[in-house]
Parts: structure tokens; C-alpha cells; sequence
């Protein structure tokens, strides 16, 4: 696949991308030219000539976009007993850390529904079973293992994630976590709490699974604060009751306990 | 303090289906943006917009977070899939594909509405019906 990037914006240009099924990205920076990107696998340089438009094009792998972003990402605290880091070395200032290899994979802790879902998970993990769905890098199954849970189960729809997940549980040294991809159908094993940090549109779907495993808690995250009710009132928690909820900038999560 | 912005990135993205593949991986990674959670931020906020592409205004500070604004789609593709048409007509003068009713023109102008700049239903029907006109889509209004 190729970068191209050019520098005056022409709307039938990018029209005719469109009926390629190809997007403009228009990206503009302080102190830089205003440059339009476009990402193809097929050659555009024809359509760029017929057009009369200069452009430079790259292999996208000597872009460096896959490790940038990594640059900027900064330690800090999952909980208010849990700290996060994204190598093996970094002293856990309270003796309790995460360490996570960024990744293509939700989760390097900076996340306000990974710290919700963190904070409302680490309380009851003591001595408990806990599955992780949708699990990602698999921070929240190794939060759960550094809290005192006695075996944990992570896994995603993502195979690619999982690739992540398990260089992470590796490098936390977590011997009790059981990894692999699948979705929630394919937790064969009981699991005093299920853990859950999607977006609402997944959680619904799952729900009616995650409660057919009957767990004592279900954490949900990966919720609006604006859809927060609606979700609530739309999912079937007849055996629970909301015991904790927590907010983290326009998300919300929540803890409910079987009755 | 406000936090200081660093640029914009300007995106159109199928709603609900953000991932970390180009173009998005790539634009946002070479700008220092932790792909994955525009990612879910983005999916968590347009899951029920339909199958529509949605254009996103990307805001970038300093410290590499960001904001997003979600914009209706552009109301071509509003009144292609009204009409279930691909494209528009190749010659909008001679060669006309489709006819919108009042009702749709109305439905795509309630749709548009947030992002015009006219907050009146029968301005904004004038501007939806200029735009399927130049497609070569006749319109009863």
C-alpha cells in the first residue's frame, strides 16, 4: 500500500477517489503546508497525472506510523493502587503494575473507560474467577490478576489483539491467565465476575450471554454518559442491582451484583 | 490552562467501523494519536448513525490528545441513498437518474440541518434540492 500526498485540494479529484471507494484526509498543522492524503493499493499515479496534480507518493511502511504514536504515551495511574507502564523496567510506585506493549490493541491504560473499568474491577477480584471480554491488549485481565484474582480468562474476537494480549500477559509474568481468541460464546468455564469494556451497541448484544453464565459481578464499560440510562433500561438486569458506577471524563462504567 | 492545538486532521470514516488499518492507523499514528482510542471514541459515538460515512474533524494538542466533532454526511450521499443510486448522473443536464419527493428532499434536510448554515426547513430544502438538481436528480418540491 502507497502514501500519496498532495497540496491543493480539488473536490472532483476527490470525488472521483470516492467512487473508488477511496477517502481524502485533510491534515493541517501550525507552521506546516496544508497537505491531502490519500492511502491506496492500487497505483493512482494515472489518476493523479489525468488530473494534473503533483504529488508524492510512499510506501506506507517507511511512514513510521505504527510506532509515532508510541512516542507520546506517558505512564501513569490505571487506579488509585495500580499504575500502568509500557516497559518491564519502570518501578511500580505502589508496588502494583501494569505493563503494556503498545500495540494495534485497545488498551495502554490511558483510556478513560480502561481506568473506569479498572477501578471498578480491582475491589472484587480477590480470590475470584474473572473473564475478560473483548479483552484487547488484555490490561483489564492482568489488572485483574495483579488485584488477587485467582484465574482469569482473556479473550477477543481480534486475532490480531490477542497477538498483543498474549505478549502482555507474558511480560507481567500472569501464570494464572488462560488466553485466547474467541467471544464470550466461547467461555466454556465459569467466572465469578465477567468484565466487559466494548461500546454499548456490543455490550447489548453480549449481555444476554454474560448473564446466562450467571457471574456474581459484570462490570460494563466503554459507555457514554449520554446513553448511559438508556442502556441501562434497555439491557435485562432483573438479578442485579447497580452496587458501583464509575465516571472518567464522557465515559461511564458500572459494577452490578446478582441479588 | 487550555491546552494548546497542534493541528487538525480532517476524516471521513464509515460510522461505527474506526480501525486501526489505513487510512486511519497511519494519518493519525504519524501525528502522535493513540490510534486505537480515537478509535473506539469515535465507533462509541456514531454506533447508531447508520451505515452512513461520516466526516470527523480531529482536534490535536500538544500532548498528543485529542477531540473529535462528528458532521452529517455529505448530502450527495444522503440523497443517493435515498434514491439507492451509486452515482450521480454524468451529464445532470441531459440525463436525469432519479426523482426526489418533497418528503425526501424535507427527511435529508433535517438530516443536513445541524451542519448548514441556515437553521430554516425551507432554506435548507432550497440547498438540498441545488445539490440533487447538479447530480441530475429532478426534485418536486
Amino acid at each position: 500500500m502507497k502514501e500519496y500526498r498532495y497540496f491543493k485540494q480539488n473536490e472532483e479529484f476527490e470525488e472521483a477517489l470516492f467512487d473508488m471507494e477511496l477517502t481524502v484526509i485533510e491534515d493541517s498543522f501550525k507552521n506546516e503546508e496544508t497537505v491531502y492524503i490519500v492511502y491506496s493499493d492500487t497505483d493512482l499515479t494515472d489518476i493523479f497525472k489525468s488530473f494534473g496534480i503533483e504529488f508524492t507518493a510512499a510506501d506506507i511502511n517507511e511512514t513510521g506510523w505504527e510506532e509515532k504514536w508510541k512516542e507520546f504515551l506517558q505512564p501513569g495511574w490505571l487506579t488509585d493502587n495500580v499504575f500502568f507502564c509500557f516497559d518491564a523496567e519502570t518501578p511500580a510506585p505502589s508496588g502494583k503494575a501494569v505493563r503494556i506493549i503498545p500495540a494495534l490493541a485497545f488498551g495502554t491504560g490511558t483510556h478513560a473507560t480502561t481506568q473506569a473499568a479498572a477501578r471498578l474491577l480491582e475491589s472484587v477480584c480477590q480470590g475470584k474467577s474473572v473473564a475478560d471480554v473483548g479483552c484487547g491488549s488484555a490490561i483489564l485481565a492482568i489488572t485483574a490478576s495483579v488485584c488477587g484474582a485467582e484465574k482469569v480468562y482473556a479473550f477477543d474476537i481480534d486475532e490480531l489483539a490477542m497477538g498483543n494480549a498474549h505478549e502482555n500477559i507474558e511480560l507481567n509474568g500472569c501464570k494464572n491467565i488462560e488466553a485466547w481468541a474467541g467471544g464470550i460464546e466461547s467461555l466454556n468455564h465459569h467466572a465469578d465476575v465477567i468484565v466487559a469494556n466494548i461500546i454499548t451497541s456490543v455490550l447489548k448484544v453480549i449481555h444476554g450471554e454474560v448473564i446466562a453464565k450467571q457471574p456474581e459481578y459484570i462490570v460494563y464499560s466503554g459507555i457514554l454518559q449520554e446513553e448511559y440510562e438508556e442502556f441501562m433500561s434497555d439491557i435485562d438486569i432483573s438479578d442485579y442491582a447497580v452496587e458501583a458506577v464509575e465516571e472518567v471524563k464522557e465515559w461511564k462504567g458500572v459494577r452490578l451484583k446478582r441479588c | 490552562m487550555a491546552k494548546k492545538v497542534l493541528g487538525q486532521l480532517k476524516l471521513q470514516i464509515p460510522a461505527g467501523k474506526a480501525n486501526p488499518s489505513p487510512p486511519i492507523g497511519p494519518a493519525l499514528g504519524q501525528r502522535g494519536v493513540n490510534i486505537m482510542e480515537f478509535c473506539k471514541a469515535f465507533n462509541a459515538a456514531t454506533q447508531n448513525a447508520g451505515d452512513y460515512i461520516i466526516p470527523v474533524l480531529l482536534t490535536i494538542f500538544e500532548d498528543r490528545s485529542f477531540t473529535f466533532v462528528c458532521k452529517t454526511p455529505p448530502v450527495t450521499q444522503l440523497i443517493k441513498k435515498e434514491l439507492k443510486i451509486n452515482s450521480g448522473s454524468s451529464n445532470p443536464k441531459k440525463d436525469k437518474i432519479g426523482k426526489l419527493t418533497r418528503e425526501q428532499v424535507q427527511r435529508i434536510a433535517e438530516h443536513k440541518l445541524p451542519d448548514f448554515n441556515t437553521k430554516n426547513i425551507e432554506q435548507a430544502m432550497k440547498i438540498v434540492a441545488g445539490s440533487a438538481r447538479s447530480m441530475g436528480v429532478e426534485v418536486e418540491l
